[in-house]
């Protein structure tokens, strides 16, 4: 063989090698590109392709203006994953860790070295890398950032960080019975537990989004290798009808009540009467929803929606509104007040303070029970029943807040004989602050019904916004003139020789009525257990607000609707108009001028009459007269829905003792007591 | 010794042959090939190497992003933050909190004062505001104020109104 055919064959072998393996690599190249495309697509995908849920925030509350009632704050989550820890470093870690983040160094040694953990699975146990270790969570994020560089420039690629937001309560405890609260369940979703929080849950709650990427080995996202987008949106934003300086006014003056007569409870209502808007509403006791250990169980509960009364005297101007409406009464009808004493159905029924032969308006002015219940007789129980529910009695107010109560009102059918004469002086019957509220709203605005309203827009995320309606709706009152007499009977009560003298506001005409209900306890009135109520508008002419102010069993040294709430009345009522910049009705020191002389005359007739009646007993005496008869003790009286006892037997003789004591509910024969307590 | 074996040269070759012996023998297209190959080999490099490279820019603008993703977000929740704060900061307790440090109280009602003027002013044509520099002697010389003789009368007057309601 010659040297050059051997090295053809070494040089053909070569060839045929290469031949070989370049065969096999376009093979391999087929298989790979072709045959197996979809299946090795597919595993590559799963490594390096993340798909990440993202969650939007939750709609918050806003005051009417925009201030910001109910909010999210971010607050951060620190883990680990102990089955990426190097062992050789998980001293050092530990040491780091528990400095940086304040913990006990035992627990995250121990926390930290559990690599594994066991499960339990189609009834087999399995031991799985324990891959999730809490280190540290509800950091608020300030802090959370710093923590997050320190321990991101340690290289501790083992610890991960995730923010998420908790509710936050910026004003504390302001409004909080109505804002509610909520709670993060154990899906990680809030929901709302009461008030506006639950109710409007739904459209406060985020949609969650989902985003598919493809990711580095390192787990970065790679800048425009997002293959599938769902984007999420945030929840819409509330926007109440509260005016939050207003409510701050309302906050302060319930908290000067509370401390000043210390009631079991006390709230306040103010609502704009054309709108139905409920501008502030304020209860105590109340809680601060960003400390749940100062919820009890008499804080949370929205005790204007949900809890009744017997509201007492505030329900005469209902009862006289509709008897002035048909004619059966004019503001100048005259009644006989049978000095304090009269007898219907067999019960006797009493006024606080002898009353005799008065006009309708003089019994708003000194609310008289005896005077409303005879304009009631006259009106009938069937023009009775329609007036108070066209007032809204017995139905919701329209706020739609959790838990509202319709009040206990009773139907026509079901009233007792005596009931004609109670149910117009507010016994007999359960109606909660919101309703009275509604009812005087309808006063204040001519007659035309409301529905309160809490909620005055929705923004959606995207921009768009959903105001709710307010319906408007004819006048209750047939005659035009009805709304400006019983307005005009509603100022006298806060002129002098009204039952709410203390409400007057300088410089305003203010309308309202003074409520002054015994509770009922054990199925009898109580004497000693009082809800003190004013109720009022003003200025009375055009006014701006209704405001209600109620106490609870007030226990300081008076129980009287005058004077327990009528100061607090006037003095956010001061604030309020000052705030709007509501012109007065009339000059303020002319309108002092004219309260003084009114006083003056007030004085000068009541001490004219006391005389008259000195004289007339010193008569009496005179020519021998025995004493008044007794009238033996009250009965229970059942009305159909609950059992009220009515008044205490009148003593025989009345005793300086009797006038003493403002508590024990007893006769007034002085005018001088009688206005102190009022 | 082959006596019979010599080295054949160039002219007594056929053509063919000639041929390739002239062009180096015939292992020549080897190397071609393998010139090819490395030439391709080279390219595959080459484009291995920019993608390489790309690949490396990309990640590090992906760093980037992400961590202006980072930034992005840190910047809304601060704004968060700050919104919560300022509604804090103008909640009614932290209010009191500050007036009460700082010795104020709150304004006295009976304080405000209202104003309302008792008449238009009169529109003069002709006239400018230097003609009412100086106001003339009279009645018309109190247009704003309200002497207290006066009030004293609209005083009794509203009087005798009371007293007739009563």
């Amino acid at each position: 063989m010659t040297h050059f055919k051997s090295m053809s064959v070494r040089v053909f072998a070569a060839f045929l090698l290469f031949i070989g393996v370049f065969a096999y690599l376009v093979y391999h190249l087929y298989e790979v590109q072709i045959l197996r495309h979809e299946e090795l697509l597919e595993k590559g995908k799963k490594k390096y392709t993340q798909k990440v849920v993202t969650t939007g925030n939750t709609g918050e509350v806003f005051d009417y203006s925009g201030y910001l009632l109910v909010g999210n704050r971010p607050y951060g989550i620190i883990f680990a994953d102990p089955s990426a820890v190097p062992l050789k470093h998980l001293s050092a870690a530990t040491d780091f860790l528990s400095k940086e983040l304040s913990l006990d160094r035992d627990k995250v040694f121990r926390g930290l070295s559990r690599r594994t953990k066991l499960l339990e699975k189609d009834g087999k146990k399995i031991t799985i890398p324990c891959q999730y270790f809490l280190l540290k969570t509800k950091i608020p994020y300030e802090e959370f950032e710093q923590h997050r560089q320190n321990i991101t420039s340690a290289n501790m690629k083992f610890v991960h960080f995730e923010t998420e937001y908790a509710r936050y309560y910026p004003k504390d405890g302001m409004l909080a019975n109505i804002l509610g609260l909520s709670t993060r369940g154990n899906n990680g979703k809030l929901t709302g537990v009461t008030g506006v929080e639950k109710k409007y849950e739904q459209n406060m709650r985020s949609v969650s989004g989902e985003l598919t990427f493809d990711r580095t080995r390192d787990g970065i996202p790679i800048y425009g290798g997002v293959t599938q987008q769902i984007p999420e949106k945030d929840g819409s934003n509330i926007f109440l009808t509260i005016r939050e300086p207003i409510q701050s006014i309302l906050e302060d003056e319930l908290d000067k009540l509370m401390a000043e007569h210390n009631p079991k409870s006390a709230y306040a209502v103010m609502a704009d009467p054309y709108t139905g808007d409920i501008l502030a509403m304020a209860q105590r006791p109340t809680f601060n929803p960003n400390d749940r250990s100062s919820m009890k169980s008499d804080c949370w509960r929205n005790r204007m929606a949900e809890d009744v009364f017997e509201p007492g005297s505030v329900i005469k101007p209902f009862a006289v509104a509709g008897a002035l409406d048909r004619g059966v009464v004019t503001p100048d009808t005259i009644f006989d007040c049978e000095n304090g004493r009269w007898h219907y159905g067999g019960y006797p029924l009493k006024d606080d303070h002898r009353v005799g032969k008065v006009t309708v308006s003089e019994i708003i002015k000194q609310s008289s029970n005896i005077g409303t219940a005879k304009i009631a007789v006259l009106m009938g129980k069937h023009a009775l029943d329609e007036t108070l529910r066209s007032f809204g009695f017995g139905q919701r107010s329209g706020l739609q807040l959790p838990n509202e109560s319709r009040g206990l009102y009773p139907r026509v059918e079901r009233w007792a004989k005596v009931s004609l004469t109670r149910i117009p002086i507010g016994q007999g019957m359960a109606a909660s602050p919101l309703q009275i509220v509604r009812g005087y709203c309808m006063l204040a605005n001519g007659g035309h019904p409301v529905s309160l309203r809490l909620l005055d827009r929705i923004e959606t995320a995207d921009g768009k916004v959903h105001k709710t309606p307010r319906p408007e709706a004819k006048s209750i009152f047939r005659r035009k003139e009805t709304h400006k007499e019983i307005v005009k009977m509603m100022k006298l009560v806060t002129e002098p020789g009204g039952t709410a003298v203390q409400a007057g506001v300088r410089g305003y005409y203010v309308a309202g009525k003074t409520g002054t209900a015994q509770k009922v306890i054990n199925g009898r009135y109580s004497s000693r257990n009082h809800i003190a109520s004013f109720v009022g508008f003003v200025p009375a002419d055009n006014p701006k607000f209704v405001l209600l102010v109620t106490a609870d069993e007030p226990s300081g040294k008076t129980y009287y609707g005058g004077s327990v709430t009528g100061p607090y009345f006037r003095s956010i009522s001061e604030r309020s108009l000052r705030y709007w910049n509501v012109p007065p009705d009339v000059d303020p020191e002319l309108y002092d001028a004219r309260r003084k002389l009114a006083a003056k005359q007030v004085m000068a007739a009541k001490i004219r009459l006391w005389a008259e009646e000195r004289k007339a007993k010193e008569e009496r005496l005179r020519k021998g007269a025995s004493p008044a008869k007794s009238i033996p003790p009250a009965k229970p009286v059942s009305n159909g829905t609950h059992t009220s006892s009515v008044s205490r037997p009148v003593q025989s003789t009345r005793t300086e003792k009797k006038r003493e004591n403002p508590r024990s509910g007893r006769y007034y024969g002085t005018y001088t007591a009688m206005m102190k307590n009022r | 010794m082959n006596r019979f074996t010599r080295l054949k040269e160039h002219k007594d070759l056929p053509d063919e042959k000639r041929q390739t012996r002239a062009s180096g023998g015939s292992g020549g297209w080897v190397w071609a090939l393998t010139a090819k190959i490395i030439l391709i080999a080279v390219l595959i490099f080459g484009a291995h190497s920019i993608r390489v490279v790309y690949k490396a820019k990309t990640e590090d603008l992906n760093k980037e992003a992400r961590r202006i993703d980072a930034q992005i977000r840190a910047i809304k929740h601060e704004t968060m933050n700050l919104r919560n704060r300022k509604a804090q900061l103008s909640a009614r307790p932290y209010i009191q909190k500050k007036t009460a440090k700082l010795g104020l109280r709150a304004a006295d009602y009976s304080q405000v004062q209202h104003v309302a003027l008792l008449q238009e002013p009169k529109y003069v044509p002709g006239r400018t505001p230097a003609d009412y520099a100086e106001a003339p002697a009279g009645k018309e010389a109190r247009p704003y104020s309200v002497t207290a003789r006066e009030k004293k009368k609209d005083g009794r007057k509203d009087n005798a109104k009371v007293a007739a309601v009563f």
